[in-house]
Order: C-alpha cells, then sequence, then structure tokens
C-alpha cells in the first residue's frame, strides 16, 4: 500500500495498483493469509517476449479492470473497450504475432529473436493454444460472462429470469447514477454508499466542465473518505460482477500458464484477489529459486571509491578514442569502461610522445649518421696480421733447419760441453745404482703417446739400465695407453738382454681409477691388479708373487708426463706406505718436481731431453737422447735469437713511434 | 711389411698434424678425428679386456653368491647409463655422487697429507752462515719467495694506525717483491714447456729422417 488518497468506489489504487477492496466478503471468517511475495528477483522465471520486457520495466500500472468506471456512461464505448478487455485476453493479445509486430518492429530488425521466442510469434504452440480458451471449452457460466463482458450488456427477458434477485440488485445498483425512486429502496447502508459515491460523480464530473483549469487544494474530498472503516462492512463491489470474476478467471489461467509462476510484484498483487477455491484449484507453484551465481552488481551499486579509481577519464586522452577501451564483463567493475587500461596501453600502437632531447643528445645522433654515411676506410690494422703472416713461415723455417742440420752434421757439437756432476740426473743415476741386483723396482708409465717423444727417452735410458742390472721391473699404469708404452719400451730392453723374461723378470700391470687405484695399490699391494699381456691376476707371476705391499718394493720411479701423474704418486702413495720415490719427468713438469725434490719428497729427479742424455752419457749407453741434444741445442738457440730478435724489433718500432 | 706399414702410416700421420702449420685445413682435421678415434676405442677395449672381464664378469659367473659384493659395482656402473636420457638422468646422480665423493676425498686428504704439510716444512730452512754462504743465500731467496708471493695475493686495505700502516707498507712492498718470483716461476713453466715441445719435434724429425725416409741412421 502506497498510502495514497483514493475514491471510496476504487478497488484499485490509482497509484501503485494494488487491491484496495478485498475480492471476497469479510464474511468469510479466517481467509488465508496470501503467499508472502517473493521479492529480490530480478530475473524472471519464465522468458518475457519484448513487449512484456517493457511491461515489466515500467512500474505496475493497474490492471485494466481496476480502472475507476465511469459512471454516467453504463455501456462501454469502443475506446474504453480496452480498458475492459481482461488481463488474460490482453496478455494473448501481446504475444500475438501481429501485434508484436505493430510493438517492436526496430527490435526484430535489429537483432533477431532466439528461438524459443520464435515459434510463439510465428504460429502459436500447443500449448499456447492451451493457454488459450476457446468457447467450447471455456464453462457454460463462463462464456456468458465472456458475451456478456465482448458485448454491450443487454438484459433480455430470458436472462433476466436466469438472474438471481441479489445480481440483479447489484447491477442496478452498479451505475453510478442514482435514482430517487432506487434509493428509496435501498437499504440504509446501500443509500449511504450511494450517496458517498454520488458526491464523488459530481466532483468528477466538475473536471471536463473546468476544462485547463486546476482544481484548488481545498476542493478535494475531505480525508474522511479515505478513512478505514471501523467496522467491517459488506462492500457492495462497484463493478459487476461478471467483470469481476472474468478478471479472476482471467488472472488465474494466466498464472496456471505461466510455469513456473512468475514472481513479480504485480503476480503477487494479483494473487492477492484470486479467491479460496480458485487458488486451490490452481496448480501449486513451485517455489522460485534464485539463481546460484551471484549477480552481478549494477553499475548503480558499484561504490564510491571503486568508482573514484576509475581511470578511464585519465587515460582516455592519452590513449586516444574510449570507444576502443574494453567494458568490464564480469565481476564488480561490470559495466565500467577503461578501468584496466594497461593492457590496451602496451598492446596497442600509440603515436610517439615527443620528449625534448637534449642537444648533445641530438648531436651525437646526428654525428652517427654522418659517420654512417661517411665511405668506409681501409682497416688500418692490415699491416700488422701481414707482418705476423710474413714472419711465422719465417720462424718455422728457421726452426725446421735448426732441428735438421745437427741430425745431418757429423760431429757432435755439445758433449764437450756436458756438465753432468751434480746434475739432476747424476743423483737419479746414483740412486738407482744404489738398487741391489734381483731387487723389484716399480715403473709408473704415467704418460700418452703425445708425450711419447720426449719421455720414451728417459723411459729408454732408465729401462736399459735397469735390465743390464737385472733389477726386476713391475711396470704399472693408470692411463689405458700407458700399459703399451711400457711392454713396447721393456720388450726392447729386454730383447737386448738374455734371460730377461715376461713375468719372471718384469710384469705390465693396469690400475684403474687414477687416484682411487693409487690408493689401492699403495694398501693392497700389487698382487690384486690384472697383468696386461696374459690378462691374469698379478699374483700369479713369480715377480709378484713376493711383492705384498709397496713397501717390499725397492723404489718406485714415476715417468710422468704430466704434474697430475706426479702429484698423485706424491700424495696418495707416499703417506701411505713411505716408499722412496724417484721421478723421470717431462721438462714441462721439472719446476713441480723440483719443488718435491726440494721437500724430499722424491729421492731423486731428473727432467726432459737433457736429463736423458745425461742419463745416457753416464751409463754409458749414448742412443737417441744424445743425438737429440744437438737438435734441442740448435732449436733453443733458434728460440732465444727470436725472441730477442723480436724484443729490438718492439723496442726499435717503439722508438719510431714516439719519434713520429 | 708390418713394421714398414706402420712407419708409413706413422710418417703420414705426422705430416698431417705438421699441416696445421698452414692453417687449419682438413688433412689437420682427419689426423685428429683418427687420433682421438683411435684413443677412445683402445681405452675402451683395454677398460672391457683389462677390468670389466676379469674383476666384474667373470667372478659374477664362476661363483656369484660368493662375489655378490660385486652386484654393487655393477648397479652403479648400470646407473651410469641413464645419463644418456635426460629423464632418467637423475638416478645416475648416485653414481655420480659416489665417483666425485670419492675422488673429492682421495684429493682433500692427499693434498692435506702429501703436498701441504710436507710443502710448508720445506719452507722452514736455516740461514746460518755455518751451511756455506750459498746455501744461506739459497735459503734465504727461498723464504722471501715464499713469503713474497704469499704476500702478492694479499688484498687487504691499508690500516689507519701508524704501526699498522707501516707494517702493511712493508707487506706491500713484500708482495711486490713476491709478484716477480711469481712471474720468474711462470717464465720457467713456459720455458719448459717450450723445451719439452721442441724435444718432441726433434723426436718426430728424427722419426721421418731415420724410420721413414732412412736418412740418418
Amino acid at each position: 500500500m502506497c498510502s495514497t488518497p483514493n475514491p471510496v468506489e476504487n478497488v484499485f489504487c490509482s497509484n501503485c495498483g494494488a487491491r484496495l477492496v478485498p475480492l471476497t466478503s469479510a464474511a468469510v471468517p479466517e481467509a488465508k493469509p496470501p503467499a508472502p511475495p517473493i521479492k529480490g528477483l530480478s530475473l524472471p522465471a519464465k522468458p518475457e517476449l519484448p513487449g512484456e520486457t517493457q511491461a515489466s520495466e515500467e512500474p505496475p500500472s493497474p490492471p485494466a479492470a481496476a480502472e475507476p468506471m465511469e459512471p454516467t456512461a453504463p455501456a462501454p464505448e469502443p475506446a474504453t473497450e480496452e480498458e475492459h478487455v481482461p488481463e488474460w485476453l490482453a496478455r494473448l493479445r501481446e504475444t500475438s504475432p501481429a501485434q508484436q509486430d505493430e510493438e517492436s518492429p526496430a527490435t526484430e530488425e535489429s537483432a533477431p529473436l532466439p528461438e524459443w521466442i520464435t515459434p510463439t510469434t510465428a504460429e502459436p504452440t500447443p500449448d499456447q493454444a492451451l493457454s488459450k480458451p476457446t468457447e467450447d471449452e471455456l464453462p457454460e457460466w463462463l462464456k456468458q460472462a465472456h458475451i456478456g463482458q465482448t458485448q454491450p450488456p443487454e438484459l433480455t427477458s430470458e436472462t433476466e429470469d436466469e438472474i438471481p434477485d441479489w445480481l440483479k440488485q447489484a447491477q442496478a445498483q452498479a451505475p453510478v447514477a442514482p435514482a430517487a425512486a432506487e434509493n428509496e429502496q435501498a437499504p440504509d447502508w446501500l443509500a449511504q454508499a450511494a450517496a458517498e459515491s454520488a458526491s464523488t460523480e459530481e466532483a468528477t464530473q466538475a473536471e471536463p466542465t473546468e476544462a485547463g483549469e486546476p482544481e484548488p487544494v481545498s476542493e478535494v474530498e475531505p480525508v474522511q473518505a479515505i478513512e478505514p472503516p471501523k467496522e467491517p462492512e459488506p462492500l457492495v463491489p462497484s463493478e459487476p460482477l461478471i467483470e469481476s470474476l472474468e478478471a479472476t478467471v482471467g488472472s488465474a489461467l494466466a498464472q496456471a500458464e505461466a510455469e513456473p509462476v512468475a514472481a513479480s510484484p504485480s503476480a503477487a498483487v494479483e494473487d492477492d484477489g484470486i479467491p479460496d477455491w480458485l487458488r486451490e484449484a490452481a496448480p501449486p507453484a513451485t517455489p522460485v529459486e534464485p539463481p546460484k551465481e551471484l549477480e552481478q552488481p549494477l553499475p548503480s551499486e558499484v561504490p564510491a571509491w571503486v568508482a573514484a579509481l576509475k581511470p578511464a577519464d585519465v587515460m582516455a586522452p592519452s590513449l586516444g578514442a574510449s570507444e576502443n577501451e574494453a567494458v568490464e564483463a564480469a565481476g564488480p567493475l561490470q559495466g565500467l569502461r577503461g578501468v584496466l587500461p594497461l593492457a590496451l596501453a602496451i598492446a596497442e600502437p600509440h603515436p610517439p610522445t615527443e620528449t625534448s632531447q637534449p642537444a648533445s643528445r641530438a648531436d651525437g645522433g646526428s654525428i652517427f649518421e654522418s659517420i654512417l654515411a661517411a665511405p668506409t676506410a681501409a682497416a688500418p690494422a692490415a699491416k700488422p696480421a701481414r707482418r705476423a703472416l710474413t714472419m711465422r713461415p719465417l720462424i718455422y723455417l728457421l726452426l725446421l733447419l735448426a732441428v735438421l742440420v745437427p741430425f745431418l752434421l757429423p760431429y757432435d757439437i755439445t758433449s764437450s760441453t756436458f756438465n753432468i756432476a751434480g746434475t739432476p740426473a747424476a743423483g737419479f743415476y746414483d740412486t738407482l745404482q744404489k738398487l741391489p741386483a734381483g731387487s723389484t723396482v716399480l715403473l709408473s708409465f704415467d704418460y700418452d703417446p703425445s708425450m711419447s717423444g720426449e719421455m720414451d727417452l728417459l723411459a729408454n735410458a732408465v729401462v736399459r739400465d735397469l735390465v743390464q742390472r737385472r733389477v726386476n721391473i713391475i711396470a704399472v699404469s693408470t692411463l689405458e695407453t700407458g700399459p703399451q708404452i711400457a711392454q713396447r719400451i721393456l720388450d726392447s730392453a729386454a730383447s737386448a738382454t738374455s734371460q730377461y723374461t715376461y713375468g719372471s723378470n718384469y710384469l705390465i700391470l693396469y690400475l684403474p681409477g687414477n687416484e682411487a687405484g693409487l690408493a689401492n695399490l699403495a694398501t693392497a699391494g700389487p698382487a690384486t691388479a690384472t697383468d696386461f699381456v696374459d690378462k691374469k691376476s698379478a699374483g700369479q707371476f713369480p715377480v709378484a708373487a713376493k711383492i705384498r705391499t709397496l713397501r717390499d718394493v725397492a723404489m718406485v720411479i714415476d715417468f710422468a708426463g704430466t704434474e697430475d701423474a706426479l702429484k698423485a704418486w706424491v700424495e696418495q702413495v707416499q703417506p701411505r706406505v713411505n716408499v722412496r720415490i724417484a721421478a723421470a719427468v717431462s721438462a714441462s713438469v721439472e719446476p713441480k718436481a723440483r719443488a718435491y725434490r726440494s721437500a724430499n719428497q722424491l729421492t731423486a729427479m731428473m727432467s726432459g731431453l737433457m736429463g736423458a742424455a745425461q742419463y745416457e752419457v753416464l751409463s754409458n749407453q749414448p742412443q737417441l737422447a744424445v743425438i737429440s741434444i744437438n737438435a734441442q741445442t740448435a732449436a733453443q738457440l733458434v728460440v732465444v735469437f727470436v725472441i730477442i730478435l723480436g724484443n729490438i724489433v718492439f723496442w726499435i718500432s717503439r722508438a719510431r713511434g714516439h719519434a713520429t | 711389411m708390418t713394421d714398414i706399414i706402420g712407419v708409413w702410416v706413422g710418417a703420414v700421420l705426422t705430416l698431417l698434424v705438421f699441416s696445421y702449420l698452414l692453417g687449419d685445413t682438413p688433412l689437420f682435421r682427419l689426423a685428429q678425428a683418427i687420433f682421438v678415434g683411435v684413443a677412445v676405442g683402445y681405452a675402451a677395449t683395454v677398460a672391457i679386456y683389462l677390468v670389466l672381464v676379469p674383476k666384474l664378469f667373470a667372478p659374477l659367473l664362476a661363483d656369484a653368491a660368493t662375489n655378490w659384493p660385486l652386484f654393487v659395482p655393477l648397479i652403479l656402473g648400470l646407473l651410469l647409463f641413464t645419463k644418456l636420457r635426460a629423464n632418467w638422468a637423475p638416478i645416475g646422480n648416485l653414481s655420480i655422487a659416489f665417483l666425485f665423493g670419492v675422488g673429492a676425498a682421495l684429493a682433500i686428504g692427499g693434498a692435506l697429507s702429501g703436498a701441504l704439510a710436507p710443502q710448508l716444512a720445506a719452507t722452514i730452512v736455516s740461514l746460518s752462515p755455518a751451511q756455506g754462504w750459498g746455501t744461506v743465500v739459497n735459503n734465504l731467496l727461498l723464504v722471501i719467495g715464499t713469503i713474497g708471493a704469499f704476500l702478492s695475493f694479499r688484498f687487504i686495505t691499508s690500516a689507519q694506525r701508524p704501526a699498522l700502516r707501516a707494517l702493511d707498507g712493508a707487506a706491500r712492498r713484500w708482495g711486490y717483491v713476491g709478484r716477480w718470483f711469481v712471474l720468474v716461476a711462470f717464465g720457467a713453466i713456459f720455458a719448459d714447456t717450450a723445451v719439452s715441445r721442441i724435444t718432441i719435434l726433434i723426436s718426430r724429425v728424427y722419426y721421418l729422417l731415420h724410420n721413414w725416409l732412412l736418412v740418418i741412421k
């Protein structure tokens, strides 16, 4: 109820359309309370047609039957037929294709209707046919009511006989034009009501006479007319009962047609007017559950602080047209445009902003452009490259001659210049000379074929001397190629000595595992290793049968081509068994070996071609090392000469550079 | 006949390697590929016939119950094959971890007992003139060079106190001297390396002249 003052004869509120007078009489003692209207639903339970959508968006208007009737017009005029059309018929008209075409042509043209709407607009479906009752299906009493609605009520004698007395009286009193005679026959309460209605009619009839002039407020009906009666009095309907029944039945049919029941405020208002018997006859309305998904807030419901964060107004000028900005389709920002414009700002190309560049930067750009435009000059660094290309073959040639010529000369250059006394090779030779015949030494061949050109000279010199002195040899190697090298050297030395055989006087073993293999050798001895030639255990050979640990060998001689090989022996074997180790190493390993020798970690050491040549001279077996020493000396002289010449050229060119 | 073929093969490969003096030629790359392939193949053959067969497979096939501990290195070795596939590679980390763990333990223990302690002890020398002036000078150079080499790797900001500042200046100067010792040591290592490579060159030239060309006897 909107508490708007309405005339007494109004059944529905002229403002909100709510029924002012209950349809059932007050004599019914216990009327069931109307079902509480379901509020807060914005989605209709039944899909609405476009015409209905417009109607639902508009404020609820009172039904046509609730319009205040003109008391002075008992016969319905053609213009007022629309007002007397029952609600169910009005709805059917709204859903008819012809009417839809008239009402919303633009809607159909702009957007095609969905499939669920199309059959209803094209031709009536069976459901629609059921919802529109034909005259045959209508009951007899409803036919009469319908006839009485569509046609002007002309009471014939036959119909007058069928109408009960109370209805006749009501029809006679329904027209507001009262007659004096009738007023006399009417009861007191009816006469009073008629008098009040007559006064109201006078007020309403005065309006056309005073066309264009607003009625003063003081002339409005007194407030007592809208005061509710203190006692419930039986109200006489101010319109014919047939119309009331039509309206009731029509609304009931429309309600039965709609499944599920549309819970709208208008429906709730109509529900109030349904009689109990019709409400019970109607199918039970299934409760409409609200959709589980959260309703998205409308833009008007967005909080102020969120709206304040909307950056569209700020970013729009910089980003250009705001029409390209995305509209948020979901979430609390639904409906807002340009809330998150960063992605667009990155993805879409936009004109570069004109920034003021410093003058130095602009000058740098112009200089860079001029450099690019200038013709390329020849690279000045070509001279050193040419010089290097010319000098390099010359150095190669000088070194080759220094190596070749000594081999071709008949006389020895350096033999007379040997100073063997006090050299490491002499100490090494003296150490080995202390080994008794028949003793066993362990030789480690820790170099690969790439170093054999140097290391073979040392190994050959030492092995020949040991074999000639009949010292037993157990050769080991931690490299895969070491046993092959050892076999070649030992077989060569053994072939030059009688009764020096493999297994009895010398043995070749392979020690896998590098440092781990050496550590295992130090603790377990060589008996667990595998023979290289016969692939047998070392313990099966006589030369290794009596060697249980490394302490049983007289000495370890390491032919080390690299620092790591020598370091492995010094670090892994000597601390464990404290065996004497002598090293015959490459010249590149000599600094390291000297440090070990100075710390007495090596018993003796010699290195390089010079050490091999010295050992050959000491052992009276001049071989390849002595022959090669001349070439070694000549090559070293060439290298020294090249170094000195290069430095002289460098200083001269530097002086010329300073002078120029 | 076999020796002749071997000499010819060795001589040709030597010349192919020497072709590097003209640049990175395909002949040098051919010799390089042959050397790497022969070395790897030979190493694999040695590992199979000297390690796997006599020390792993033969004992397991002969008496697996007695030699059951050999299954541990067998499994660890098989796990290394998982490194061939990226998805299974983490499984092989167990073997790699075992190898690295053993290697690191041996290296650290050997460095402490076999290199650091003996080398530190070797620097404790006598400077008594009774040993002769040559020995005294040698030992003095040893001490100065060793400590100077350590001080040359000293990266400490100068102190504020005068006494510490003087000490810092002395250490800086000593470190500067020690840097020259380091440079001399690097020069000696480089010279020895050059001598070693010249020796190898001489051996190859002698091989060509003596074994292949038979120019010299």
